[in-house]
């Protein structure tokens, strides 16, 4: 009798404690905005509002000072964000196939663009805060000059190198091509392996390649639009070394051997027990160097593909455009924050706050790292541009190519471009 | 016992039914529809295009990767994984110490969660910062500990095959177990009148009386490899240079990172067809050898 007794009631406290566990698994990540004195009046009109709830999805988290002071600024307002760190594509393609109550989203760029012809995001062309951003940051946001949106951060393409091997070997910056080959062979000659890059997280190790896009897009800024509607063809001549830098590089040995199979951690890992001189990676890797990492001093510069005599272009990674969905049941606040985030002292907060640069002319922090102020000028004397998006049907393709590279395959560089542009004619409108 | 009415049998009936409709039989058909169509993924809108997504499976060179991958997983995992596990079944059948709880340590891995698996057995095999490597330098076998499992193309496969053999073979052991239970020891003590050793008794007596076991094990195992997806995705994601690709992370890739899902679809109907084929042939040809006690 008792021991019936007994597991029934074990049976019951563990079907409660599933259910409460499920149920419970809500995000708390709001604080409660912060009450007190405000040093910005409440628009007047603010006080007679109905409360607002505005939804921002991003894959990032949103600075936490600026909601606090949105929210300050506009008290019936309360910001709820949304953080979707895994799968973010798949999520807010269900959610907007069942039309989901939406305010706010990030759209990566070509993610944006499959929305557009669906009459799924706000128009914003006729914002006057359009003004406030860089051209090409505004220009990623449009689609047959239409404004749906603005990007906001921005990071840059860049090699982390290891500032210690460098002073010991003597070593300076490169800024060509070849100066970059003769920095390699000078680590290689020490015994050092120059780069690592792993290999299982293509998206991780495409900069060597994808470095050449700023390049292209320098001599004709739309060169990737013409791409994916079939004016010009990956095959054509200008496109022809697109793989040439990275497999120089495999075939003079200067990645660190049997490192294919590792995965972005890890490669982040072996860098820091300095097995390899050089990392490239993008700017937000600055995270993964905090104040207290003294191994070794960490220093970052642009990518240099360009031969001698070329211009250095650095890549400008931007790709969280704010977009507004069509059906949000409040595009009246949507409009507030979009105008909101666009003031550069937000953008100042902003940058702080996320430890990057944003888009909003002169609202970038310079102290938002300590390589901050080396890596913003070496960014400011060279020319930029904003990495395009590869339609969907690319990567699949694009990245095992990149392994196939650091496999020392040897595939041939010209049947390469041929696959590509086979993948790029399966998104063809 | 009568039915009482028919409206309350379809009363009855009608949640399970729902369930049935909405979770199975609609996507299954909305299925075999999309499959046919060049679908984008966006809105329930498509071209019909007959077999065109059929024609451009069969062409793909990823197809002939997949299908030789599961030739591999579905061969190999099954030969070795059974052998052990029928082998650790006789062997663990046995009243020895502790027998209880090694039999629980040998199962354990087949209920933890497959990611968490597959996460720590990629960081085992990674080069430089992996457990692997570091094990076989301490045991000076250099050559073993320069190996890059994961990262080459011509081991990727085989690491994630022993990672499955790892984690399964204590279901397997399982099944194997109950198939022995069923064996009454009356047929062992005659054989032993009649002078038979234990390797005669194990091939002439235990493997033909389980084969009934083998057969659903067998089934089991082939079909689940078949749809294999988590160990690689996790492990490898299809790579390096698409050479770990089945089905199942084809099948995710198309339906979810390009947008082409139709295409996608036309893959998971081949696959479905591909598995009942197998399967049935599974059947017949081990039910043959079925030997009645």
């Amino acid at each position: 009798m008792k021991h019936s007794r007994l597991s029934a009631l074990l049976l019951l406290v563990l079907a409660v404690s599933l259910v409460v566990s499920a149920c419970g698994g809500g995000n708390k990540n709001t604080d409660s905005p912060a009450t007190g004195s405000s040093d910005v009046a409440p628009s007047k009109a603010a006080a007679d509002k109905e409360p607002v709830t505005l939804k921002i999805s991003s894959w990032n988290p949103i600075s936490q000072k600026v909601i606090e002071k949105f929210e300050q600024q506009y008290p019936y307002i309360t910001v709820e964000p949304d953080q979707i760190a895994d799968q973010y594509r798949e999520v807010i393609r269900t959610r907007i196939i069942s039309k989901a109550d939406m305010d706010i989203v990030w759209m990566f760029p070509n993610q944006m663009r499959e929305y557009v012809d669906q009459g799924v995001l706000m128009d914003m062309s006729d914002e006057a805060w359009k003004g406030n951003y860089l051209e090409s940051a505004v220009q990623l946001g449009t689609v047959e000059g239409k404004t749906y949106g603005v990007p906001y951060n921005y990071y840059a393409v860049v090699i982390f190198y290891n500032r210690g091997v460098f002073n010991d070997l003597g070593l300076n910056v490169p800024t060509t091509w070849e100066e970059l080959l003769d920095v390699s062979e000078k680590i290689k000659a020490s015994g050092l392996a120059p780069f690592v890059t792993g290999g299982k997280d293509a998206w991780a190790t495409q900069f060597m390649s994808s470095g050449n896009f700023g390049a292209y897009q320098n001599k004709d800024p739309l060169v990737f639009e013409k791409l994916a509607s079939g004016e010009k063809k990956w095959t054509d001549p200008e496109l022809a070394d697109f793989f040439g830098p990275l497999s120089e590089l495999v075939d003079k040995g200067y990645f660190l051997e049997n490192s294919v199979g590792l995965g972005n951690a890890q490669v982040v890992q072996v860098f820091k027990e300095g097995k390899a001189a050089m990392y490239p990676m993008g700017s937000w890797a600055l995270d993964e160097f905090p104040a207290d990492f003294k191994e070794f001093e960490v220093g970052a510069f642009p990518i240099p593909l360009n031969k001698a005599g070329e211009p250095l272009v650095v890549n400008l990674i931007s790709d969280n455009i704010f977009t507004g969905i069509s059906w949000s049941k409040h595009p009246e606040e949507v409009k507030l924050f979009m105008d909101f985030i666009a003031q550069p002292d937000t953008a100042k907060l902003w940058s702080e706050d996320t430890k990057s640069a944003v888009t909003v002319v002169g609202g970038t922090s310079p102290t938002y790292h300590s390589i901050a102020e080396e890596l913003t000028k070496s960014i400011e004397s060279n020319v930029s541009t904003i990495f395009p998006s590869l339609t969907p049907s690319m990567e699949p393709a694009y990245f095992p190519m990149l392994q196939q590279i650091l496999l020392k395959q040897k595939p041939d560089l010209a049947k390469l471009m041929e696959e590509m542009q086979k993948a790029q004619e399966k998104d063809y409108k | 016992m009568r039915i009482l009415n028919l409206k309350t049998f379809l009363l009855f009936l009608a949640p399970a039914l729902l369930l049935y409709s909405l979770f199975y039989a609609g996507p299954i058909i909305s299925g075999l529809y999309y499959g046919f169509t060049d679908w984008k993924g966006i809105s329930f809108s498509a071209n019909w295009i007959g077999l065109d997504n059929f024609k451009n499976v069969f062409s793909d060179p990823l197809f002939a990767t997949a299908l030789r991958n599961m030739f591999i997983l579905a061969v190999i995992v099954i030969v070795v994984q059974h052998a052990i596990s029928i082998f650790l079944a006789v062997l663990l059948d046995q009243k020895l110490r502790g027998v209880v709880w090694m039999r629980a340590v040998i199962f354990y891995p087949a209920i933890l969660n497959t990611v968490v698996i597959g996460y720590i057995w990629s960081y085992m095999y990674s080069p430089f910062v992996g457990f692997l490597p570091k094990f076989f330098e301490s045991l000076g076998l250099d050559a073993l500990a320069n190996i890059d499992w994961l990262g080459r193309p011509d081991t990727a496969i085989y690491a994630i095959s022993f990672v499955i053999i790892w984690q399964y073979t204590g279901y397997s052991m399982m099944i194997y177990m109950a198939g022995l239970q069923g064996i009454s020891s009356d047929i062992y003590e005659s054989a032993s009148i009649d002078g038979a050793n234990a390797r005669q008794k194990f091939f002439k007596i235990t493997l033909p009386l389980l084969v009934p076991a083998i057969t659903v094990n067998t089934v089991l195992s082939v079909i689940g490899n078949m749809k294999q997806f988590e160990h690689i995705w996790v492990m490898t994601q299809g790579g390096p240079a698409n050479s770990t690709q089945v089905f199942g992370t084809l099948i995710y890739q198309f339906a979810f990172k390009t947008s082409q899902p139709g295409y996608g679809t036309a893959m998971a109907i081949l696959l479905s067809i591909l598995i009942m084929l197998v399967t049935v042939s599974i059947i017949r040809v081990l039910g043959r050898w079925e030997v009645k006690q």
